[in-house]
Parts: C-alpha cells; structure tokens; sequence
C-alpha cells in the first residue's frame, strides 16, 4: 500500500503529530484540511501570512506544549501584518512562560475560517472493541459538554447517519435560527472515510479533529492531532 | 481432499449426540458426577449413556466403565465431571471413541487467577485443538436442549421453544430459562460456556445465528475472547434475528491516561452500548428485563409502531400506566376518531372523560361496555398495540371478583384471536407472604397466565415491563427494517 506520509513518519519514528504533521495524515485520508504552514521566524510568519491571505491564525508548534489555547498559543483573526507579527512574539513568550523550556518548532500559519458550526471527529482504541471513531460539537466545550457519538470501526453509512443525529446539538448542524444548515452527506462521507482509512491503519492510536468546521458548502478540518503507536498491528 | 468442517457445522454435530458418556460419574446423590447422568436420564435423553468411573461396576442403572478408551463403541459427547488433573488424560482417550467433542464442567483452571491452573487450561485447549475436539468451557454447565433429551438441571421446561441461548454463567442461565419457562416461552439450545477457552462466545453466537430452530438469541456475558469478531459476529447475527444482551460487569471499567480529547471522554462511556446499539442487539437491563424480553420476542409479531391503547384498571393504575409507557418510548396516543365516534354514538356523557388510558371504572352503567371498546380501539389505524391490564384490584367478593378476572382474560383472548393488533396482558405477580401461598386469588391469576400463555399471548407482571419490552422490541424491528431497506 502506498502511503508516503505515514510511511515517512514511521521512518522518523514519530509518535505524537502536532497540527502540522497531522493535517499531512488527515489529507491522505482524504480529509478536506485547512492549509497549514510553519513560520520559524516573525518575519517568516508575516510573509506567510501575506500569501495565504488575511485573516490568518497563529498556533504554536511544540511537542511539549500539550494544550495550546490554555498556554495562550493560540491566536485568531489576525488582520495584517503588524497583528501577526505582534501574535508570534507573544505566542512564544507565553509558551514558553507555560512550559519552561518547551522545545518549540515555530508557529503555524493558517487563513482564518469564518462560519460553520465547530465539530469534533475523533479516535480512540477500546482494549477489546479496537478502534472506535467519535463525532460531536467541536471546540474548547467538548470536554465539558461530552455531546458526543461513538460507533466501532468500520462503519457503515447508516452509522454515520445515526452518530451525526444522536448527539443533542443535531438542531444546531440542522441550521438553528437562522444559520446554514451544515451539509450532513459530508460530513457522512468523511466520517466513512476516516474508518475506513484508520480500519487499514492499526497504527493510529488516537486521533482528533478539533475544530472541523462544518459549513454548508463544505468541511475543513482547523487542527488536529494524534498519536501513532508503529507496534501495533489490527486486532 | 474434504474441506475443513465450520465451526458451526462441528457445533451441530456435537449437539447432536447419539451417545454421551459422563466421565467422573458418580452414583452419591448430589455430587455432579450424579447429577449430570440424572438430568439427562430424568430428561428423556434417548441416546446411549456410558457413566465413567473406575470405581463402578453400575451408576443409575447403567453399566459403568473405568476409562473412556473401554466403552465398546462410539461416544458422540463427553461431559467431564472429573477433577481438572485428569483432563488431559482423558482428552487423549477422545480419538479412539471418535468423539466429537468435551464439555468440560470440571473446573479450577484459569479463572481461579493462579498461574498452575492458567496452563493447564492452555495445555488442554492446545491438545483439544491438535485433535480437532470442539471443548466447551472449562466450568460450564454446558447444553440444554430439550429436543434431544439434554439437560443440567432438574425440571427444565420439556417443550421445546425457539429462544436460544448463550450464557458465560451457568446459573443465570438456569434462572433465566425457569423464570422464561413459567412465562410459557420454551427453548431451542441453551449454551453455558464459562471460560470460553475453547468454544467460544462468538463461534456460538454464529452457530444460533445459522440454526434453524432457533427465532430468539438471549445472551448473558461478562467479557469477549475476541471483540472484533464479536462485534462482526453480532451484528451479522442481530440482522436475520432479534439478539437480546445483558452485559454483566458494566461498571469498573477503569481509566488510562490520554492524549487526546477523544480517548479522555472514551474513556467515560460505556463501550458495551456503543456496541450493542450500533449492531442492532436488544440491550436488557438486568435478569428481569432479559426475561420479559425473550417473553416479548417469543410471542409478538414484527412490530414496528409504538402507539400503545392501554386498556384496564381504574385510577391510579390507569395514571401511572400512562407515565410508565411514555417513560419507556411508547406513545399513549389520545383515543383515535373513530373510537371516539363510537363513544359518542353510545356514551356521549363520557365524551369528554373518557380516554387512553381507558379506565374500565368510569364506564359502570354507561351504554357501552369496555369490550365494546377494546374491539374498536383493536380495529382502529390508530393503535399500533394494546396493552390490557387485568384489575386484580377489583373489589367484590370472591365469587364477583373470579367472575370479572374470567370476563376479562376471556375478551382479551377473543380480541386477540380475532388477530386485529398485538396485544400483551399485564398482570400483577407480587412477592407473596408465606400466609398468601394458599390465597385461591393469586392461584387463580396464575392459572390465567398459564391459559395465556398456551394461547399464545405475552403476559407481564408490569405495565413497566410490558412498555420497556415493547418500545425495545419496536426499536429492533424498525432498524432492522431500515437497514434492509437500506434508507436512513
């Protein structure tokens, strides 16, 4: 089977993906991602900013920086230039005022997406069941809210059909006062793909997709990440 | 070169015994070596018998022979009630009577937790399985089939039925097949399989899912050999027939550190439901529920709508029907049209009082009788089910009360004959003090669930449970028939 990306990462042992890596899997899996690109520098971060267009989003890009949003590495609808270039200064002092000696790779540059509703899809392995793909509101709640579906790898498309409007938000995906309903045959599709991309993957171990904003037109995943275990074979 | 045999075609020739041997038998009462040649022999098992036993000359009547290598002929089936020393032993022997395969009672193998008794497990599953043996358990009660005569335990319900079943735990499985057994609801195989070492839970849930005289699957399991075949083997098996789970041991799932949001909140729920759910089994609740279940299963139709006519009692019993059938996903749906047009037609005081629940007590002297109206409401679209309470509570003298209790189980059965809509009877079944046992009241209900049953009508103690095991059993056919229609 060809996969350059997965089979690179083995090579380089990579276990954990930040963002950037991760997005790399999820399009091979053939997941719609927002173009994400790493500046090194302020300046690089600027330029790039430039060229993917304003507004632009910051996140920083470390192993070590477990939560992004709570180590103040995350910042969002940056304007122009100066925003940007003043977002990836502040971005690294207060990672690494969080996490004292935090190996950082840079910053992440990505246009900023408007509208949508935020969802989560996400992957776990049960020690029994083996992979189990999760839907449900995405953002900063879930952990909070647990407005969630789970179902075991592989599904089918009535599965899909049953995770999307099991969760108590389904009126919110449906188009609540006012708003775009969220096209459910995509996110359908990419809930399929995604299980049939990890049922053919063992090594996945973990995986989330937070935020993915689900639009009427389409769904674009904003961050990601997960974790590979290159001993794992299918259960 | 003949194919390899399936799994489920070993199973069925090893459920079909034209001799059983019993080695370790025993001719003391209440030992296991006893008991397991006295349930077949009290069964009806008409197969050979060989008890084995070094010791004996005759056990029960039948010639006993020291080793399995002495009987003179085949041995289809072997229950080893010997201790888990002299398995091995007797394993080797198996070849010779061209067995096809060892139910092992014997216990104190692996899930005793100690390392001696863990490999001694895996050394006899090992050579089982060089000698392509079928072995079931160990520390199981093994096969209840009532067709063939086979039993492990006194008075199992003789009359065979179509509820299979596949249970890690031999006394739930008693339990749940005597307390079936009283509801009228009979048995195709019964399965306790314990350890599961060799024969397991999924190699029986594929062989009930393909037998023919099997309708109704009731598992009761505590953990998989194999999830990800269970999970395939589930599903496969809840799409030709209703599958019903209880899951014991739900809770303790415990917690591992994670890395992301998915594997944190993953950690929280339970697997089990997902898994159940996503399949399309029937997750039971607890022993009650997985009874009332198979009663439900056993003896409805295809029901697929779950707008429920709740008939009988008066009161409270009426008010708390209403609120146990919606708690439980069923719609107590106003009185349809056309039955309210026969209640103004005929009662018009009672227009505006009368609904559903219908309370038989605001009917007195009314121009219409309530069987008058449950004949209507089983004609009415409406109505998906009816629901029909006998009124135990009835307060007139013995003679009155035996007369209305007849009265009403008698239009409950004529409503049902008639064949218009599915219809349960609820019908109390108190924990009775030891001063009531002789009461002719109760001996009386109980005789009418026996009429019942043999006339083919599902009875509950509750409308509680009559509601839960409708609206699951109502789930179960809807999917099942969405996912053959392939819409969603």
């Amino acid at each position: 089977m060809k996969n350059s990306v997965l089979d690179r990462l083995k090579s380089q042992g990579s276990n954990l993906l930040a963002e950037v890596e991760a997005k790399e899997v999820l399009k091979e899996a053939g997941v719609q991602v927002n173009e994400t690109l790493l500046a090194e520098s302020r300046e690089e971060a600027v330029s790039l900013g430039a060229k993917l267009g304003f507004p632009v989003v910051l996140k920083v890009v470390s192993r070590d920086v477990l939560h992004k949003t709570e180590a103040g590495g995350v910042r969002l609808n940056l304007a122009g230039p100066d925003q940007v270039g003043e977002a990836y200064d502040g971005i690294i002092a207060s990672a690494l005022e969080k996490y004292p000696g935090a190996r950082i790779e840079g910053v992440s540059v990505q246009r900023m997406i408007g509208g949508g509703t935020e969802v989560i899809i996400g992957m776990t392995k049960d020690p029994q069941f083996g992979p189990m793909l999760m839907f449900g509101l995405g953002g900063i709640l879930v952990e909070v809210l647990k407005d969630v579906s789970f179902r075991m790898v592989p599904i089918t498309v009535a599965d899909a059909r049953d995770m999307i409007s099991e969760i108590k938000g389904y009126p919110l995906l449906k188009g609540f006062r006012g708003s775009l309903p969220v096209n459910e045959d995509d996110l359908v599709e990419i809930l399929i793909r995604l299980s049939d991309f990890i049922d053919q993957h063992p090594e996945i171990e973990e995986m989330d997709i937070n935020p993915l904003f689900a639009t009427a037109s389409g769904i674009i995943a904003a961050d990601a990440r997960m974790v590979l275990n290159w001993k794992a074979t299918a259960l | 070169m003949k194919p390899e045999r399936t799994m489920s075609e070993k199973l069925d020739t090893f459920f079909h015994p034209r001799s059983i041997a019993v080695v370790g038998a025993s001719g003391t009462p209440n030992t296991f070596g006893y008991l397991f040649m006295d349930y077949l022999i009290k069964a009806g098992y008409k197969g050979m018998l060989y008890p084995v036993n070094p010791k004996s000359e005759e056990i029960l009547g039948f010639k006993s022979y020291p080793f399995l290598k002495d009987i003179p002929g085949d041995v289809d089936y072997v229950i080893s009630c010997v201790g888990a020393g002299h398995v091995l032993e007797m394993i080797h022997q198996c070849p010779g009577r061209n067995v096809k395969g060892v139910h092992l009672f014997t216990a104190r193998m692996r899930e005793t937790g100690d390392q001696k008794g863990h490999d001694l497990e895996q050394h006899i599953v090992s050579e089982a399985g060089k000698l392509g043996l079928p072995l079931l358990g160990p520390n199981c009660m093994g096969l209840y089939y009532p067709r063939e005569g086979i039993s492990y335990a006194y008075d199992l319900p003789e009359k065979p039925g179509k509820v299979g079943g596949i249970f890690q735990s031999g006394g739930t499985s008693i339990n749940f097949v005597r307390y079936a057994g009283v509801r009228g609801v009979g048995f195709s195989k019964v399965i306790s399989y314990g350890n599961a070492s060799g024969i397991n839970e999924s190699d029986l849930l594929e062989y009930l899912a393909g037998d023919d005289e099997t309708g109704i699957i009731a598992i009761y399991i505590e953990g998989v050999r194999d999830g990800r075949r269970f999970f395939k083997t589930l599903r496969e098996a809840a799409a030709v027939k209703p599958v019903i789970v209880l899951k014991g041991g739900k809770t303790g799932a415990g917690t591992r550190s994670t890395f992301s949001h998915t594997a944190s909140i993953a950690g929280s729920s339970n697997t089990w439901e997902v898994l159940i759910r996503q399949c399309n089994a029937v997750m039971a609740a607890d022993m009650d529920e997985l009874v009332d279940l198979a009663v439900a299963f056993n003896y409805l139709p295809e029901i697929t709508g779950k707008r429920a006519g709740v008939i009988g009692g008066s009161g409270g019993k009426v008010v708390l029907a209403a609120d146990e059938c919606e708690q439980a996903g069923l719609e107590v749906v106003p009185l349809p049209e056309d039955v309210r047009d026969l209640i103004r037609e005929r009662a018009p005081e009672l227009d505006n009082w009368l609904g559903n629940p219908v309370d038989f007590s605001i009917m007195a002297g009314a121009g219409l009788i309530p069987m008058e109206l449950i004949e209507k409401m089983a004609k009415s679209s409406g109505i998906d089910i009816l629901i029909c309470n006998v009124t135990e509570e009835n307060p007139f003298d013995d003679a009155f009360w035996a007369q209305l209790i007849s009265f009403e189980i008698n239009e409950y059965l004529k409503v049902f004959s008639a064949g218009l809509k599915p219809l349960v009877v609820t019908m109390a079944n108190p924990v009775l003090g030891i001063a009531d046992t002789g009461e002719w009241r109760w001996k009386t209900l109980l005789e009418k669930r026996e009429i019942l049953a043999s006339e083919g009508i599902a009875s509950f103690t509750s409308v509680r449970s009559a509601a839960t095991s409708l609206s699951k059993l109502a789930n179960y056919y809807l999917n099942r028939r969405m996912q053959h229609g392939g819409v969603k």
